[in-house]
Protein backbone atom coordinates (compact mmCIF):
# COMPACT_ATOMS: atom_id res chain seq x y z
CA UNK A 1 0.00 0.00 0.00
CA UNK A 2 1.54 3.22 -1.12
CA UNK A 3 0.22 6.29 1.58
CA UNK A 4 2.36 8.46 -0.16
CA UNK A 5 0.53 12.29 0.42
CA UNK A 6 -0.24 14.49 -2.43
CA UNK A 7 0.57 17.74 -0.42
CA UNK A 8 4.34 16.48 -0.59
CA UNK A 9 4.07 15.40 -4.31
CA UNK A 10 6.11 18.43 -5.03
CA UNK A 11 9.89 18.00 -5.21
CA UNK A 12 10.63 21.29 -4.02
CA UNK A 13 8.12 20.75 -0.95
CA UNK A 14 9.84 17.75 -0.09
CA UNK A 15 12.78 19.31 -0.33
CA UNK A 16 11.49 21.98 2.36
CA UNK A 17 10.45 19.57 4.83
CA UNK A 18 13.07 17.49 4.99
CA UNK A 19 15.37 21.07 5.05
CA UNK A 20 13.45 22.06 8.62
CA UNK A 21 14.04 18.59 10.43
CA UNK A 22 17.57 19.31 10.53
CA UNK A 23 16.78 22.89 12.14
CA UNK A 24 14.05 23.79 14.81
CA UNK A 25 13.48 27.07 12.93
CA UNK A 26 15.20 28.53 9.56
CA UNK A 27 14.70 32.16 7.60
CA UNK A 28 12.22 32.43 4.92
CA UNK A 29 15.66 33.69 2.86
CA UNK A 30 17.65 31.05 3.93
CA UNK A 31 15.26 28.54 3.08
CA UNK A 32 15.19 30.63 -0.30
CA UNK A 33 18.43 30.52 -1.08
CA UNK A 34 18.99 27.18 -0.57
CA UNK A 35 16.03 25.50 -2.59
CA UNK A 36 16.85 28.54 -5.53
CA UNK A 37 13.32 29.17 -5.71
CA UNK A 38 12.09 32.85 -5.90
CA UNK A 39 10.28 34.39 -2.90
CA UNK A 40 6.89 33.90 -4.85
CA UNK A 41 7.12 30.03 -5.34
CA UNK A 42 8.06 29.50 -1.69
CA UNK A 43 5.80 31.57 -0.12
CA UNK A 44 2.70 29.29 -2.31
CA UNK A 45 4.64 25.79 -1.02
CA UNK A 46 4.63 27.25 2.13
CA UNK A 47 1.00 28.64 2.41
CA UNK A 48 0.16 24.82 0.83
CA UNK A 49 2.02 23.12 4.14
CA UNK A 50 0.62 25.62 6.47
CA UNK A 51 -3.47 25.10 5.93
CA UNK A 52 -2.55 21.51 6.40
CA UNK A 53 -0.60 22.37 9.35
CA UNK A 54 2.47 20.59 8.39
CA UNK A 55 4.30 23.94 8.68
CA UNK A 56 4.04 26.89 11.30
CA UNK A 57 5.50 30.56 10.01
CA UNK A 58 5.77 33.46 12.14
CA UNK A 59 7.13 36.94 11.80
CA UNK A 60 10.52 37.84 13.40
CA UNK A 61 13.79 39.89 13.13
CA UNK A 62 16.58 39.19 11.51
CA UNK A 63 19.54 41.34 11.37
CA UNK A 64 17.28 44.25 11.92
CA UNK A 65 14.84 43.54 9.74
CA UNK A 66 11.56 41.90 9.28
CA UNK A 67 11.84 38.69 8.22
CA UNK A 68 9.47 35.36 8.43
CA UNK A 69 10.54 32.28 10.80
CA UNK A 70 9.87 28.33 9.37
CA UNK A 71 9.63 25.29 11.49
CA UNK A 72 8.14 21.94 10.74
CA UNK A 73 4.70 20.71 13.04
CA UNK A 74 5.02 17.19 14.84
CA UNK A 75 1.98 16.46 11.95
CA UNK A 76 4.51 17.69 9.42
CA UNK A 77 7.29 15.53 10.91
CA UNK A 78 4.93 12.15 10.76
CA UNK A 79 2.82 13.04 7.34
CA UNK A 80 6.84 13.26 6.13
CA UNK A 81 8.05 10.17 7.58
CA UNK A 82 5.17 8.38 6.15
CA UNK A 83 5.63 10.20 2.94
CA UNK A 84 9.19 8.77 2.59
CA UNK A 85 8.22 5.60 3.72
CA UNK A 86 5.79 5.24 0.79
CA UNK A 87 7.74 6.06 -2.16
CA UNK A 88 11.04 3.87 -0.58
CA UNK A 89 8.48 1.06 -0.59
CA UNK A 90 7.63 2.32 -4.50
CA UNK A 91 11.25 2.45 -5.28
CA UNK A 92 11.63 -1.10 -3.82
CA UNK A 93 8.81 -2.40 -5.48
CA UNK A 94 10.39 -2.23 -8.95
CA UNK A 95 13.83 -3.01 -7.80
CA UNK B 1 -7.46 13.04 -9.38
CA UNK B 2 -3.96 12.18 -7.17
CA UNK B 3 -1.38 11.18 -9.73
CA UNK B 4 1.58 8.55 -8.09
CA UNK B 5 4.97 9.10 -8.72
CA UNK B 6 7.07 7.03 -10.88
CA UNK B 7 9.71 5.18 -9.10
CA UNK B 8 12.38 7.70 -11.20
CA UNK B 9 10.38 10.66 -10.10
CA UNK B 10 10.17 9.26 -6.19
CA UNK B 11 13.63 8.70 -6.61
CA UNK B 12 14.79 12.05 -7.53
CA UNK B 13 12.46 13.51 -5.22
CA UNK B 14 14.21 11.99 -2.15
CA UNK B 15 17.81 12.42 -3.57
CA UNK B 16 16.69 16.27 -3.72
CA UNK B 17 15.34 16.38 -0.49
CA UNK B 18 18.23 14.63 1.03
CA UNK B 19 20.92 16.35 -0.43
CA UNK B 20 18.98 19.96 0.46
CA UNK B 21 18.75 18.51 4.36
CA UNK B 22 22.35 17.84 4.50
CA UNK B 23 23.44 20.59 2.65
CA UNK B 24 21.98 23.45 5.12
CA UNK B 25 22.77 21.64 8.13
CA UNK B 26 26.66 21.04 6.67
CA UNK B 27 26.50 24.75 5.68
CA UNK B 28 26.43 26.25 9.18
CA UNK B 29 28.98 27.85 10.60
CA UNK B 30 29.73 28.69 14.35
CA UNK B 31 30.75 31.84 15.13
CA UNK B 32 33.70 32.80 15.58
CA UNK B 33 35.57 32.34 19.23
CA UNK B 34 32.83 30.23 19.95
CA UNK B 35 34.43 27.36 21.62
CA UNK B 36 37.15 29.98 23.31
CA UNK B 37 34.64 31.85 24.56
CA UNK B 38 32.19 29.21 25.73
CA UNK B 39 35.07 27.48 27.43
CA UNK B 40 36.27 31.34 29.59
CA UNK B 41 32.97 32.38 30.53
CA UNK B 42 32.33 28.48 32.00
CA UNK B 43 36.02 28.80 33.81
CA UNK B 44 35.33 32.10 35.05
CA UNK B 45 31.83 30.76 36.35
CA UNK B 46 33.19 28.16 38.19
CA UNK B 47 36.16 29.93 39.14
CA UNK B 48 33.92 32.56 40.79
CA UNK B 49 31.09 30.03 42.16
CA UNK B 50 33.99 29.09 44.67
CA UNK B 51 34.45 32.41 45.48
CA UNK B 52 31.72 32.04 48.25
CA UNK B 53 33.09 30.00 50.18
CA UNK B 54 35.98 32.19 50.15
CA UNK B 55 33.25 35.09 51.78
CA UNK B 56 29.97 33.47 51.78
CA UNK B 57 28.15 36.01 53.31
CA UNK B 58 29.22 39.48 51.26
CA UNK B 59 31.31 39.57 48.40
CA UNK B 60 31.67 35.86 47.67
CA UNK B 61 27.91 35.47 46.79
CA UNK B 62 27.93 38.86 43.90
CA UNK B 63 31.33 37.34 42.43
CA UNK B 64 29.41 34.02 42.07
CA UNK B 65 26.48 35.38 40.76
CA UNK B 66 28.81 38.47 38.70
CA UNK B 67 30.28 34.73 37.28
CA UNK B 68 26.63 33.49 36.31
CA UNK B 69 25.47 36.37 34.53
CA UNK B 70 28.75 36.12 32.45
CA UNK B 71 28.19 32.94 31.34
CA UNK B 72 24.58 33.80 30.82
CA UNK B 73 25.60 36.45 28.94
CA UNK B 74 28.31 34.68 26.77
CA UNK B 75 25.72 31.71 26.00
CA UNK B 76 22.83 34.21 24.87
CA UNK B 77 25.58 36.53 22.56
CA UNK B 78 27.14 33.20 20.96
CA UNK B 79 23.42 31.73 20.37
CA UNK B 80 22.55 35.31 18.75
CA UNK B 81 25.32 35.39 16.86
CA UNK B 82 24.79 31.76 15.57
CA UNK B 83 21.39 32.87 14.55
CA UNK B 84 22.38 36.29 12.84
CA UNK B 85 25.28 34.32 10.65
CA UNK B 86 23.22 31.13 9.61
CA UNK B 87 19.94 32.53 9.36
CA UNK B 88 18.03 29.19 10.91
CA UNK B 89 17.43 28.09 15.16
CA UNK B 90 19.04 24.79 16.01
CA UNK B 91 17.43 23.96 19.47
CA UNK B 92 19.54 21.41 19.89
CA UNK B 93 22.48 23.50 19.61
CA UNK B 94 21.23 25.79 22.16
CA UNK B 95 20.61 23.44 24.86
CA UNK B 96 22.89 21.27 24.49
CA UNK B 97 26.29 22.92 23.38
CA UNK B 98 25.58 26.33 25.04
CA UNK B 99 23.50 25.44 27.82
CA UNK B 100 25.62 22.62 28.51
CA UNK B 101 22.98 19.70 28.67
CA UNK B 102 24.82 17.43 26.70
CA UNK B 103 25.79 14.50 28.55
CA UNK B 104 29.48 14.38 28.23
CA UNK B 105 29.59 18.38 29.05
CA UNK B 106 27.26 18.09 31.89
CA UNK B 107 29.21 15.37 33.57
CA UNK B 108 32.95 17.25 33.21
CA UNK B 109 31.51 20.45 34.63
CA UNK B 110 29.49 19.00 37.28
CA UNK B 111 33.51 17.07 38.40
CA UNK B 112 34.95 20.15 37.48
CA UNK B 113 32.54 22.49 39.56
CA UNK B 114 32.62 19.93 42.69
CA UNK B 115 36.30 19.71 42.72
CA UNK B 116 36.65 23.64 42.59
CA UNK B 117 34.18 23.69 45.68
CA UNK B 118 36.34 20.74 47.04
CA UNK B 119 39.66 22.54 46.46
CA UNK B 120 37.96 26.28 47.85
CA UNK B 121 36.73 24.04 51.21
CA UNK B 122 40.11 22.87 51.78
CA UNK B 123 41.93 26.25 51.39
CA UNK B 124 44.30 24.58 47.98
CA UNK B 125 43.27 27.64 46.43
CA UNK B 126 45.34 26.72 43.50
CA UNK B 127 43.91 23.72 42.58
CA UNK B 128 40.23 26.12 41.82
CA UNK B 129 41.60 27.62 38.38
CA UNK B 130 42.88 24.06 37.64
CA UNK B 131 39.27 22.48 38.23
CA UNK B 132 37.82 26.03 36.22
CA UNK B 133 40.26 25.65 33.25
CA UNK B 134 39.14 21.58 33.49
CA UNK B 135 35.54 22.56 33.36
CA UNK B 136 35.50 25.15 30.64
CA UNK B 137 37.58 22.27 28.13
CA UNK B 138 35.16 19.74 29.25
CA UNK B 139 32.05 22.08 27.92
CA UNK B 140 33.90 23.08 24.48
CA UNK B 141 35.02 19.44 24.07
CA UNK B 142 31.78 18.18 24.78
CA UNK B 143 29.81 21.26 22.55
CA UNK B 144 32.58 19.82 19.51
CA UNK B 145 31.10 15.97 20.21
CA UNK B 146 27.54 17.26 19.40
CA UNK B 147 28.56 19.68 16.45
CA UNK B 148 29.89 15.92 14.82
CA UNK B 149 26.90 14.12 15.65
CA UNK B 150 24.71 16.82 14.43
CA UNK B 151 26.54 16.97 11.32
CA UNK B 152 26.34 13.05 10.77
CA UNK B 153 22.71 13.14 11.79
CA UNK B 154 21.27 16.61 11.57
CA UNK B 155 17.72 15.51 11.72
CA UNK B 156 18.16 13.31 14.64
CA UNK B 157 20.17 15.83 16.63
CA UNK B 158 18.66 19.35 15.76
CA UNK B 159 15.84 18.49 18.96
CA UNK B 160 16.96 20.38 21.91
CA UNK B 161 15.66 19.60 25.94
CA UNK B 162 12.35 20.23 26.77
CA UNK B 163 12.00 23.58 28.74
CA UNK B 164 10.51 21.46 31.46
CA UNK B 165 13.91 19.25 31.71
CA UNK B 166 15.92 22.21 31.51
CA UNK B 167 14.32 24.03 34.26
CA UNK B 168 14.14 20.70 36.68
CA UNK B 169 17.78 20.60 35.47
CA UNK B 170 18.80 24.10 36.37
CA UNK B 171 17.16 23.75 39.69
CA UNK B 172 18.72 20.80 40.13
CA UNK B 173 22.09 22.22 39.79
CA UNK B 174 21.59 25.28 41.95
CA UNK B 175 19.84 22.81 44.74
CA UNK B 176 23.25 20.88 44.52
CA UNK B 177 25.71 23.00 44.46
CA UNK B 178 23.97 24.80 47.26
CA UNK B 179 24.04 21.53 48.94
CA UNK B 180 27.88 20.95 48.10
CA UNK B 181 28.51 24.69 50.14
CA UNK B 182 26.59 24.16 52.88
CA UNK B 183 28.42 20.89 53.16
CA UNK B 184 32.03 22.33 52.95
CA UNK B 185 31.94 24.87 55.08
Amino acid sequence: MNDWDSTLQPPARLALMTMLTTVSQAEFVTVQKRLQVSDSVLSKHVSALSAVGYVESHKGTHANRRTTWLSITSKGRSALSAHVSALRNLIADVE
Amino acid sequence: MDISPTPDEAAAALQQADFAGSALASGLLLPSHFYSSICTATAVQIGTAAAVLANHNGWGIGVAIAGVLVQFCVGGIQIARFRSLNGVRVRGFESRVVGGTAYTTSTVYGLALGGALWAAAMEAWWLVPVFAVLGGLGFAVGGQHWWRAYQRDPAGSSRGDSAVWLIVLYCAAIVGMGALVIGFR
